[in-house]
């Protein structure tokens, strides 16, 4: 499932098949909602703002200015 | 404590400055990029109720609005005699019509008793008023009125439609309701010298979104003005963003910002490696492959830069730098008008709502190059409040970026309304552009009529 790592806390957020997203920071777990509720576990903060990245509506990757490198280096 | 005047203008973050980092980019940025013009201004607080009350936007309304030059619309939104936008701004409605002498502007209101002549956008060869029909040409002048002995104080000539100044830079049109209002190039000042390389005027509008936002339009515009709120709001760019090492420049009426990609937050406390910088602008995830392996010899600017560059040089006939690829290069022209450089597309544009202080329209453009025959510009695709950026398809990741930034704009309306402290404050040198747009401001609205 999608994945990234919070580049200032470095904290986990794994995207879950039900829409949750799981945070592991500092030794700690919570489930929250794409819009920042948070869920169930231990940890009960998370950053709204890459809750929202992760789990919120998604583009079309290929549609973002520097992917056009792409077609470039794929060549 | 008050503020530290010993400190220079000059102070700013540890990491790179721009010019350093373009200095040694493999294709070397233009000289415009190469200009900096920083502003130390007095204005670094301004009162909540101006974001927050009637009082304030009816100042807005009655000696900034009606007295600044403001941009309308495209040229090639009206390319035909008689094609005419409706530009319409709190109270204000002006119709924007091409005819026969050029492009003119008529207050939207009849003559008679007062019906908004036009109310949609389109072409007309003369402006019939739909309640009784009192007809003008479409240069103003008085063409007809129905039962004409029945209006015997009325002269032709005096009864023309009160008109607006235009203007045109680009290939946008700009108006100004105030008669003797500076001409639109002096307004301007740098800005046509600056963007003369990027040709607005040979652009097209590939995607044209607008959105209602539940927020005064000061408030929506300033999060856009600035990328210090990178760090909080778009916290996935960060290794790959130069947010804190931006640069601020100011020229008359026209502000500047320049952001840099490529090149890694200052606020990180590790140092990612042009792979990690390249995954963070192309927004890879731990779990999947990377969009572009980054080759040992190459940087992520570079690669960036490498991957659109011979397209934009097929459209421009030069090769075109890496800074004006990969960074961010966003102007303002007071007090509304985003003009970014075109390998960004992007250009906004902030204003009220119809006359509500605590609503605004937010639209962005995509403004392309292209060759060949000039394409149809894209409609407007309007949003409502409730939906959300990603309903406009066409504007691909940025409304993801977009949705971020929205997910602040009402909770500061709302944190605004609820203040108890009277004024906001603003950095001396990142949020340049808002000081700057507040002095600017401040003075309009100081004026008396
Ligand atoms: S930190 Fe900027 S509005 Fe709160
Ligand atoms: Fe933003």
């Amino acid at each position: 499932m999608p994945s990234l790592k919070h580049a200032l806390t470095g904290g986990i957020y794994e995207l879950q098949p039900d829409g949750l997203i799981k945070v592991t920071e500092n030794g700690k777990v919570g489930l929250f909602q794409a819009d920042g509720s948070y869920e169930s576990g231990e940890l009960t903060h998370a950053d709204l703002h890459l809750l929202g990245w992760l789990g919120g509506k998604q583009t079309d990757p290929m549609a973002n200015r520097h992917a056009q490198a792409l077609i470039k280096n794929k060549k | 404590m008050g503020t530290d005047d010993s400190l220079e203008i000059t102070a700013h973050s540890s990491g790179i400055s721009y010019q350093d980092l373009i200095a040694s980019d493999k294709v070397p940025a233009p000289d415009v990029l190469k200009m900096v013009n920083p502003i130390d201004l007095p204005t670094t607080r301004v009162p909540v109720s101006q974001f927050t009350t009637r009082e304030f936007h009816d100042l807005e309304m009655t000696r900034l609005w009606p007295k600044v030059w403001q941009m309308a619309c495209r040229e090639e939104e009206i390319p035909r005699v008689g094609d005419h936008v409706i530009y319409e701004i709190g109270k204000y409605s002006i119709i924007v019509i091409r005819t026969e002498e050029g492009i003119k502007a008529h207050h939207n209101a009849c003559l008679h008793r007062g019906r908004r002549l036009r109310d949609r956008d389109g072409r007309v060869l003369q402006f019939t008023c739909p309640f009784h029909g009192f007809t003008w040409n479409i240069d103003g002048s008085l063409k007809h009125i129905p039962s004409r002995w029945d209006f015997p104080d009325i002269k032709d000539d005096e009864f023309g439609l009160p008109s607006a100044q235009v203007g045109t830079w680009g290939g946008w049109v700009f108006i100004n309701m105030d008669e003797n209002a500076e001409p639109l190039t002096d307004f301007l000042g740098v800005l046509p010298e600056h963007f003369k390389i990027w040709q607005p005027e040979n652009c097209y509008i590939q995607a044209h979104v607008a959105k209602i936002m539940a927020t005064n339009w000061k408030v929506v515009q300033e999060a856009f003005m600035e990328a210090y709120h990178v760090i909080m709001t778009h916290p996935q760019m960060l290794p790959g963003i130069g947010d804190e090492n931006s640069q601020y420049d100011v020229w008359g009426n026209i502000s500047r910002a320049v952001t840099p990609n490529g090149t890694p937050s200052p606020h990180l406390s590790f140092t990612p490696d042009e792979q990690a910088m390249f995954d963070a602008m192309s927004d890879r995830r731990m779990d999947g492959p990377p969009i572009v392996e980054i080759p040992a010899d190459m940087t992520a600017r570079a690669t960036s830069a490498s991957g659109s560059r011979q397209t934009a040089s097929d459209l421009t006939g030069r090769e075109v730098s890496d800074a004006e690829l990969v960074d961010s290069i966003y102007y303002t022209v007071f007090p509304n008008f985003h003009p970014w450089s075109p390998f960004n597309r992007i250009q906004y544009r902030f204003r009220p709502y119809q006359d509500d202080h605590r609503k605004s329209i937010m639209e962005v453009y995509f403004l392309a190059p292209f060759k060949g025959e000039r394409p149809t510009p894209a409609k407007t695709h309007w949003l409502t409040e409730e939906q959300d950026w990603t309903d406009a398809e066409e504007l691909g990741m940025l409304a993801r970026v977009f949705n971020q930034d929205s997910m602040n704009l009402p909770n500061v309306q709302i944190g605004l309304e609820a203040a108890q402290n009277k004024e906001v404050v603003f950095s001396r040198y990142q949020e340049t552009k808002i000081r700057h747009f507040h002095h600017l401001l401040n003075q309009y609205v100081s004026q008396e009529e």
